[in-house]
C-alpha cells in the first residue's frame, strides 16, 4: 500500500513537473533569444546565446515601441479605472436599488452578453467612423469602458453584502451616492480588485479592435505595434528583435501577476470566461 | 423612499453603462440587420438592397466552407485535449502535494500572454529553422514543415491555443474540487478503490457540470479564434485556406472584398451559431452565474 | 454626488465633440498659399535604405516649397488599411498605390484625376504611366519607381561545379534542364534554382505562353493554354525531383534573397530589391545578373510599379499635386539613388547612366519588354485563386490540370459573388 502511494507520488510530481517544464520552454526559448545576434539565429542550431547581445533590445527601444508601450498603458488604465466605477455602478442598482423596469434591463443585458463582439464588429466599425473617432485613441476607451460580464459580478458581489451598514448610513443622513462611494466602494475592494486586474489585462492584450480602428503607427496599441514590427523583421530573420519585443509586451502584466497573485486565482471561479 | 426617486437613482446609476451599451452594442447590432441586406460598399461609399443575397453567396463560397472544416476539425482536437489536460492536472494539483502554489503560478503563465505576443513566440518555436523544427530533426532525421504546410500551420494555432487556455480552465476545474463532498471518496476507498479508481469513479462524475460548462465556452472560444490565425498568415488564412477561420473570413469579406454586407451576414451566422451553444449553457447553469 | 455629475458630464461632452468633428472638416479653405501647409503620405513599411531615402526627398521638398509633409508608415495589410481608412473618411492625402490594385481604387471614384496636373508625361516609361490609367483614359497615380524581375548566378558556385556563366542557357526550358544537370554536382541542402510560386512571378510568361489569365470581361482563364500549363508542370516536376525549390518550405528560409545570400541557391529570378540585401547581408557572394529567360521564344519579366495617388476629398489639392510632381520629376533622381530604385523617367534614367552599371542594366533594360503586375479589377482574385491552387499542385494534391481548372472556377466564382 506504502509502496503503491509512493509511486503514485512520484508519478503525480513528474506530470507536473514535466507540465510546467513544457509551460517554460517557450518562454525560456523566447528570452534566449531575444540575447543573440541576428547572425547565430541565421546560423541556428545553439541553445544558450554564444555571446550576450542587447541588438533586439536596442532595435526595440529605437523604433516607435516605447510610444505603443505608453499608448497601451494610457488606454489601459483609462479603461480599467472607467469600467470599475460604472460596472460597481450598474451591478449595485441591479442588485439594491429596486426602480422600475430593472428586470427588464438585466434580460437586456443578459441577452447581450450572448452576443458574440464578432457580429457587431463590422457596424461597429461605421459607428466609431460615423462619431469620427477612428484612429483615435478614444475608439478603444468607449467600446471597453463597460464590460457586462463584471456588471453581473458585482450585482452577485452586492446581493451578498451585508445590508446594515449601509443601513447605518442612511441614518447617519449619507445619501445613496455618498453611501455607496464612502461605505460601499471601501468595502468591495477585493472585488474592485479582480475586475481590475482582469480589465487592464483584456484591453492589454486585446488584438482585433486596435487593428480596425487605429490606424497610425503613432497611435498604434502595443499588440497591434508588435504584430507590424514583426512583420518587418521576420524576413530579415531578426527573431532577436520579434522576441525582445515579445517579452517586453508580457513584463507589465507579469508584474501584475506576482504582485497580485492572490487575486488572479481566486477570481477565476467567478469569471469563468475565456478568450 | 418614493419609487420615483428609486428610479431616478436606478437609471443615475446604470446611466454610463447603458449609454455605452446602447451606442456601442444595440446600435451595431441593429445596423448589421439592416446591412446584411444591401451590397455595401465602402470604399465607394455605395449601397444596394439586394435581400437574401449575401447568405446565398455566403454558402456558395469555398472559403466560408473552409472556414467551417476548420472550426469543426479544431473543435473535434482542441476542446477534448484542453478538457482532459485541465481536469487531470486539476485533479493532480487539487491532491494533497507541496509546492501546488507554484505549479500553479508557472502553469498560469501562458494565460496572462497576450495572444499577439504568445503567436509570435510560436512562430519562432515551430520556424523552419526553429527549435520545434531542428527537435524533429535531430530525433527523427527528418525536417518536418509546420508554418508553411496547410496540413499542420492549423496545428501549430491548436497547440498554442490547448496552451493558453488549460491553465484557466484548469482553475475552474479546481474550484469544482472543492465542491465535492471528501465523504464520497471516503466511501470508495473504503470500497477498496485506488486513487486511480477513485479518480475515474468520483471525480468524473461528480464534476460533470463543471467538464460540460468547460466544453462549451471552449467550443464558443474555438469558433471565435481570430488573433492567432490574423498574424501566423498575415492575414491571408493561407497556406491553402488551412488557417481561415470564421472571423478571418469576416475581416476580409470587409476589408479586402470590400463587401461590408457579406461580412455582416457571415457575422449574424456566427453570432447564431454562438448563441446558440451559450443559450444551452445558460439553460444549463444558473443564469445568475453566466459569464462571457 | 458632484463627481458623478461631473463625469456624465465629461462624458457627454466628449461625445457631442466627436460627433461634431466629423461633420466639422467640410470646409477647408483650400488656400493657394503653401506655406502654411500640410499633407499627410501614407506608405508601407520597407528596407532601411528605402525609409531613409524617402526622408531625406521628404526633406528636400519641405525645404523647397514649404509645405510640411507628414510621413505615416503603415507597418501591415497596408491595402487593407487604406480601404479602412477610405471607409472612415479618414484617408491620407497622398498615399503609395500599388499597380495591381489601382484599378479598384479608380473604379471606385476615391482619386483624384491628375491628368491635366503632370509635368512631361511622354517623359515617363508609357507602360508604367498606362498601369495607372483608368478605363476612361484619365490618369490618377503617377510612378514613383519600379523593379523588373532578372536572373541572378551565383558565380562561386557555379564555378565549384565546373560551369561558367556563359554556359547558363537563355530560354526557359533550357534553363530547366541545365538545373536539373546542376543539382547532381552540388552538395546536400544546396538548390540549383530556388523559385516564387505566385502570380505575380509568372503573368509575364502565361502571356508569352499565349494565355492571358485575366480575359477581357475580366473573368479567370488558366486552362485555355496547354504551353502555360507545360511550363507551369516543369516548375513542378522541378520541385518534386528537387531541383528547383522553394526557398521557404524546402530550403527553411525566410526568402530568395536570403538562400541566395547564405549560398543556398545558385540560380534565382528576383527583383533589384535583393539587392540591397545581397550588398549590406551577404557581402561576401559573388553573382551575375542576367535577363530573365525567354519563355515560347520571347523575351519575358514582370514589371512591378507604384505609384503616388492623391486621394479625390483632401483638402490641400494643391500642396499634394506639387509634392507629386516633385517626388516622380525632380526628386526623383535623389529618391531613385538613395533606396536603389529605378526611376521611372526616361531622362533620370539616362543622368543616372543606368546600363552602365552591371546591377542594374539587365532590370532597366526589362522595362523595354516586361508586363506591368496589373490587369484590371479582379486581378486581386484571380491571383489570390491561382496562388492557392497552385500550392496543391507543388503540393502534389492536385495535377497542374486539376489545379488550374480549380483555381479558374474559385476565381469566377469569386468575381461573380463580387458584383
Amino acid at each position: 500500500m506504502k509502496k503503491q502511494n509512493n509511486i503514485l507520488k512520484t508519478t503525480v510530481y513528474t506530470i507536473l513537473i514535466l507540465y510546467g517544464l513544457l509551460t517554460l520552454v517557450p518562454f525560456l526559448w523566447s528570452i534566449l533569444t531575444s540575447f543573440k545576434t541576428t547572425a547565430e539565429i541565421s546560423a541556428g542550431g545553439t541553445f544558450f546565446p554564444e555571446k550576450w547581445s542587447f541588438d533586439g533590445y536596442e532595435t526595440i527601444f529605437q523604433s516607435q515601441f516605447p510610444t505603443w508601450v505608453k499608448n497601451s498603458l494610457t488606454v489601459s488604465l483609462a479603461v480599467t479605472i472607467l469600467n470599475v466605477i460604472f460596472n460597481t455602478m450598474a451591478g449595485y442598482a441591479l442588485a439594491r436599488i429596486p426602480f422600475k423596469g430593472r428586470q427588464f434591463l438585466f434580460s437586456m443585458l443578459l441577452m447581450f452578453i450572448m452576443i458574440p463582439s464578432q457580429v457587431t464588429m463590422i457596424p461597429l466599425y461605421i459607428v466609431i467612423s460615423n462619431l469620427g473617432l477612428i484612429n483615435s485613441h478614444f475608439s478603444i476607451i468607449f467600446t471597453t469602458m463597460i464590460n457586462i460580464t463584471y456588471i453581473f459580478m458585482m450585482r452577485q458581489f452586492f446581493i451578498n453584502f451585508p445590508r446594515d451598514v449601509e443601513e447605518a448610513a442612511a441614518i447617519d443622513g449619507l445619501t445613496r451616492f455618498g453611501t455607496f462611494f464612502r461605505i460601499v466602494l471601501p468595502n468591495a475592494r477585493a472585488s474592485l480588485a479582480t475586475q481590475a486586474i482582469f480589465v487592464f489585462m483584456g484591453v492589454w492584450n486585446e488584438f482585433m479592435k486596435p487593428l480596425l480602428f487605429i490606424s497610425s503607427p503613432d497611435k498604434y496599441m502595443l499588440t497591434q505595434g508588435l504584430n507590424a514590427l514583426s512583420k518587418q523583421y521576420m524576413n530579415a530573420t531578426k527573431w532577436d528583435v520579434i522576441m525582445a519585443g515579445a517579452i517586453i509586451s508580457i513584463i507589465p502584466i507579469f508584474i501584475i501577476y506576482i504582485v497580485l497573485n492572490k487575486y488572479f486565482l481566486k477570481s477565476n471561479d467567478q469569471t469563468a470566461g475565456i478568450k | 423612499m418614493s419609487g420615483k426617486r428609486k428610479l431616478l437613482q436606478g437609471y443615475t446609476f446604470m446611466a454610463p453603462a447603458l449609454i455605452v451599451i446602447i451606442i456601442f452594442t444595440l446600435v451595431p447590432i441593429i445596423y448589421a440587420l439592416y446591412m446584411m441586406f444591401f451590397k455595401v460598399d465602402l470604399l465607394a461609399g455605395t449601397k444596394t438592397f439586394v435581400g437574401f443575397e449575401n447568405y446565398g453567396k455566403i454558402f456558395s463560397d469555398p472559403k466560408f466552407w473552409a472556414a467551417f472544416k476548420n472550426t469543426g476539425e479544431y473543435v473535434l482536437i482542441v476542446v477534448p485535449i484542453q478538457t482532459m489536460i485541465a481536469m487531470v492536472l486539476a485533479a493532480l494539483l487539487n491532491s494533497k502535494i507541496q509546492f501546488n502554489r507554484v505549479f500553479l503560478s508557472i502553469m498560469f503563465i501562458p494565460t496572462l500572454t497576450s495572444s499577439s505576443a504568445m503567436t509570435l513566440i510560436f512562430m519562432w518555436l515551430f520556424n523552419n529553422n526553429g527549435l520545434v523544427v531542428n527537435l524533429i530533426e535531430s530525433l527523427f532525421g527528418t525536417k518536418v514543415q509546420f508554418i508553411t504546410n496547410p496540413d499542420l500551420a492549423l496545428a501549430v494555432i491548436m497547440i498554442m491555443n490547448i496552451f493558453s487556455t488549460v491553465p484557466h480552465f484548469m482553475i475552474v476545474f479546481l474550484s469544482g474540487l472543492q465542491d465535492i463532498p471528501p465523504v464520497l471518496y471516503e466511501a470508495a476507498s473504503i470500497d477498496g478503490a485506488g486513487k486511480v479508481k477513485q479518480f475515474f469513479h468520483v471525480t468524473v462524475p461528480q464534476l460533470m457540470p463543471v467538464t460540460f460548462y468547460v466544453i462549451t465556452m471552449g467550443v464558443v472560444g474555438c469558433f471565435q479564434i481570430f488573433d492567432q490565425a490574423f498574424i501566423l498568415s498575415n492575414g491571408s488564412g493561407g497556406p491553402q485556406n488551412s488557417t481561415l477561420t470564421f472571423t478571418l473570413y469576416i475581416y476580409q469579406l470587409a476589408f479586402t472584398s470590400n463587401d461590408m454586407g457579406r461580412a455582416t451576414a457571415m457575422a449574424f451566422i456566427l453570432g447564431i451559431i454562438i448563441f446558440m451553444v451559450t443559450f444551452i449553457v445558460n439553460k444549463l447553469m444558473k443564469a445568475d452565474q453566466v459569464n462571457g | 454626488m458632484k463627481k458623478i455629475i461631473y463625469a456624465l458630464l465629461s462624458l457627454s461632452l466628449v461625445f457631442s465633440l466627436a460627433a461634431c468633428n466629423s461633420s466639422d472638416e467640410s470646409g477647408g479653405d483650400g488656400g493657394s498659399n503653401s506655406e502654411d501647409q500640410s499633407i499627410t503620405l501614407a506608405v508601407w513599411a520597407s528596407s532601411p535604405a528605402e525609409s531613409n531615402a524617402l526622408e531625406e526627398t521628404v526633406s528636400s521638398f519641405e525645404e523647397k516649397t514649404g509645405i510640411d509633409v507628414e510621413i505615416e508608415v503603415i507597418q501591415d495589410n497596408f491595402q487593407d488599411a487604406i480601404t479602412a481608412r477610405f471607409a472612415a473618411k479618414n484617408a491620407p492625402d497622398v498615399f503609395y498605390l500599388d499597380a495591381y490594385v489601382a484599378p479598384k481604387f479608380i473604379q471606385s471614384g476615391v482619386l483624384l484625376d491628375i491628368t491635366d496636373d503632370v509635368e512631361d508625361s511622354a517623359d515617363f516609361y508609357q507602360p508604367l504611366l498606362n498601369a495607372f490609367k483608368g478605363e476612361d483614359g484619365n490618369l490618377y497615380a503617377l510612378p514613383k519607381d519600379y523593379s523588373t524581375l532578372a536572373t541572378y548566378v551565383n558565380t562561386d558556385l557555379l564555378e565549384q561545379a565546373g560551369y561558367s556563366v556563359e554556359d547558363v542557357p537563355s530560354d526557359w526550358e533550357g534553363l530547366v534542364e541545365f538545373a536539373k544537370e546542376l543539382q547532381t554536382k552540388l552538395e546536400d541542402g544546396q538548390a540549383a534554382m530556388v523559385f516564387d510560386g505566385t502570380m505575380a512571378r509568372h503573368l509575364s510568361a502565361f502571356i508569352a505562353s499565349d494565355l492571358n489569365p485575366v480575359k477581357d470581361d475580366g473573368m479567370a482563364d488558366f486552362t485555355s493554354s496547354q504551353k502555360a500549363l507545360d511550363y507551369l508542370q516543369s516548375i513542378v516536376d522541378g520541385q518534386d525531383d528537387g531541383y528547383i525549390l522553394s526557398p521557404q518550405i524546402d530550403l527553411g528560409m525566410d526568402w530568395s534573397g536570403a538562400a541566395f545570400g547564405a549560398s543556398k541557391a545558385v540560380i534565382m529570378i528576383e527583383g533589384n530589391w535583393v539587392l540591397s540585401a545581397l550588398k549590406q547581408d551577404y557581402p561576401d557572394v559573388n553573382y551575375t545578373i542576367l535577363p530573365a529567360p525567354t519563355v515560347n521564344g520571347q523575351q519575358q519579366t514582370m514589371i512591378f510599379t507604384v505609384g503616388y495617388a492623391i486621394s479625390k476629398d483632401t483638402k490641400n489639392k494643391d500642396a499634394a499635386l506639387e509634392f507629386v510632381n516633385y517626388m516622380t520629376g525632380e526628386g526623383q533622381q535623389q529618391w531613385s539613388e538613395g533606396s536603389g530604385t529605378l526611376p521611372t523617367r526616361i531622362s533620370v534614367a539616362e543622368k543616372m547612366n543606368l546600363t552602365e552599371d552591371p546591377d542594374l542594366k539587365e532590370h532597366v533594360e526589362g522595362a523595354k519588354y516586361g508586363t506591368p503586375w496589373t490587369s484590371g479589377v479582379t486581378l486581386p482574385v484571380i491571383s489570390q485563386s491561382f496562388d492557392n491552387q497552385f500550392q496543391a499542385a507543388l503540393n502534389g494534391d492536385l495535377t497542374v490540370e486539376e489545379a488550374m481548372k480549380a483555381a479558374e472556377e474559385e476565381a469566377n466564382a469569386e468575381i461573380e459573388r463580387q458584383q
